[in-house]
């Protein structure tokens, strides 16, 4: 692919009269050209439902929408199709886990592992799990570099350890936690390993069958598709022992009222008229991915976070937050005497948009003792010269206050 | 290239954010209320102290941004000294001005003059 940015309408706006510098790539990814005609090819050309109408344009959206399954399987190396469940998004994932695995595996007692760096979404789940049930949530440390402390996190481990939920790439600090190790570590114990893969799936080659989770979750917004559509992998012999999550149309076999027999995987755990238009952008996301080069993209994000890191600390008073040896994607930072939402809307003025708040993850601010904190996120679009323009725009921030 | 910051980032802002008026925890404080804005992560409080149905004094504390901080100094200063009615009035003008579409700002300040120079 010659030039990406042209592949994105977006990328040529301007903002307040200057041109767009987009840094929140973490928060959703624009969108490639592709996507967004897939997804009005979706609507204008096969508007149908899937899996179920006898006519040519239920056949053409449901061969589409399972052409994206194989796309997905094929993406993150699963050995099974009925592995690759679609849900609304990386938090849909990780509640049907919780609330299907977890609703009727465990009992009081049991413990469930989450790092102190997830996002709230593989926090909350989990704690509502632990208080429906009388389980215990145990907390794996981190570094004061935002590293992933893995032999801390192998002292929680214990016999009544029955869910280890991780994140795969921090969305705060960029930090890629050891998931093979933490993988192996927790199987010894017998627990069942769930991953957070949102911001990793974007920016790294991921293969879950090599990894060995049991338990995968990603969304499609933040890899050039589009909103509201995400994926659950899970081994299949986990999956079909787990009762369905929602019940309703497309997740039956038959139903009577004595008795309802459901669908075989993945559509047991599909209930509804899923988002159809959004599973066949996610294909065409994964399209554009691969014709870019997974490798490709990765390479050129980590050249952009090598040089932004480096070029941070040119800003006086500026302090980063999240220093980890392996990252991606990720540049977190503070300036002294300056709230983060100030930089941001000084940075907006610029066009320059990026990230200020919690994050999502009030409890990597409190280990960081901050209230917030800013962050620019990269995407295989961006450029050096948008990371200078990041630099210069913050110098000045500086000043001013 | 960035002199438009301070269209939003005036000096007022700037001074107020720096050096706010009335930081602080008042100790005869008969009222108290804190505010907490999930979204930004804005966390504010402030202390009241009322006789005779007139503010006598106020101070607040709290972490945001400057536009946050320094709203919290300037509200201080506009409404300490005044009977409750009164800022229950400022805080009516002021919320209706945020809420208002900007050409219609310019008519409800004309209608409030009369109030505001009193």
């Amino acid at each position: 692919m010659k030039n990406i940015r042209n592949e994105f309408v977006a990328l040529s706006q301007t903002v307040y009269g200057k041109p767009l510098v987009y840094l929140d790539n973490a928060a959703t990814s624009q969108k490639p050209k592709n996507v967004v005609e897939a997804v009005c090819d979706a609507y204008e050309k096969h508007c149908a439902n899937v899996h179920r109408g006898v006519h040519r344009l239920s056949e053409i959206a449901t061969s589409q929408f399972e052409k994206a399954r194989e796309k997905v399987k094929n993406f993150i190396g699963a050995k099974h199709l009925e592995e690759i469940i679609f849900t609304r998004g990386t938090t849909e994932s990780i509640n049907l886990v919780a609330s299907s695995y977890g609703r009727k595996n465990i009992v009081a007692g049991d413990e469930i592992i989450v790092s102190e760096m997830e996002h709230h979404s593989n926090i909350v789940p989990w704690q509502m799990l632990c208080e429906e049930k009388g389980a215990i949530l145990r907390v794996a440390p981190i570094s004061a570099n935002g590293e992933f402390l893995f032999e801390e996190f192998v002292k929680l481990l214990n016999q009544k350890t029955k869910i280890v939920a991780v994140t795969h790439v921090s969305n705060a600090l960029g930090t890629i936690t050891p998931l093979k190790k933490i993988i192996e570590e927790s199987h010894v114990y017998g627990a069942v390993v769930v991953v957070d893969g949102a911001q990793a799936v974007p920016h790294m080659r991921v293969n879950v069958a090599e990894l060995d989770c049991d338990f995968y979750a990603f969304s499609a917004h933040k890899m050039y598709g589009p909103t509201g559509t995400g994926v659950l992998y899970g081994k299949k012999a986990l999956l079909e022992t787990m009762p369905p999550y929602q019940g309703g149309g497309d997740m039956i076999a038959s139903v009577t009222f004595e008795k309802t027999t459901y669908a075989k995987l993945p559509h047991k755990f599909e209930a509804g008229t899923p988002n159809i238009a959004g599973v066949i952008g996610l294909g065409a996301a994964i399209d554009f991915m691969n014709e870019v080069g997974i490798d490709n993209i990765a390479r050129i994000e980590s050249e952009l976070v090598k040089d932004a890191d480096e070029s941070i600390s040119r800003v006086p008073g500026l302090r980063k937050i999240g220093t980890a040896k392996e990252k991606a994607s990720v540049v977190s930072f503070v300036l002294e005497k300056v709230h983060p939402h100030d930089i941001s809307s000084i940075l907006d003025r610029q066009g320059i948009a990026i990230r200020a708040g919690h994050l999502c993850a009030q409890p990597v601010m409190k280990r960081f003792n901050v209230p917030a904190l800013c962050r620019a996120s990269f995407a295989v679009y961006n450029t050096k010269e948008e990371v200078d323009m990041l630099i210069k725009a913050l110098i000045k921030v500086s000043e001013v206050f | 290239m960035f002199d438009d910051i301070h269209d939003l980032y005036q000096e007022l802002i700037l001074d107020h954010n720096a050096h706010p008026h009335h930081f602080g925890k008042l100790e005869n404080a008969t009222h108290f209320a804190k505010g907490h804005n999930p979204l930004c992560g804005d966390d504010v409080e402030i202390f009241l102290e009322i006789e005779d149905e007139r503010i006598k004094d106020i101070c607040f504390l709290g972490q945001g941004c400057a536009i946050s901080k320094s709203s919290a100094s300037i509200m201080t200063d506009e409404v300490i000294g005044k009977t409750l009615e009164e800022a229950k009035q400022i805080f009516r003008f002021f919320h209706l001005m945020l809420t208002t579409e900007d050409d219609l700002i310019d008519k409800i300040f004309w209608e409030n003059q009369v109030y505001l120079q009193a």
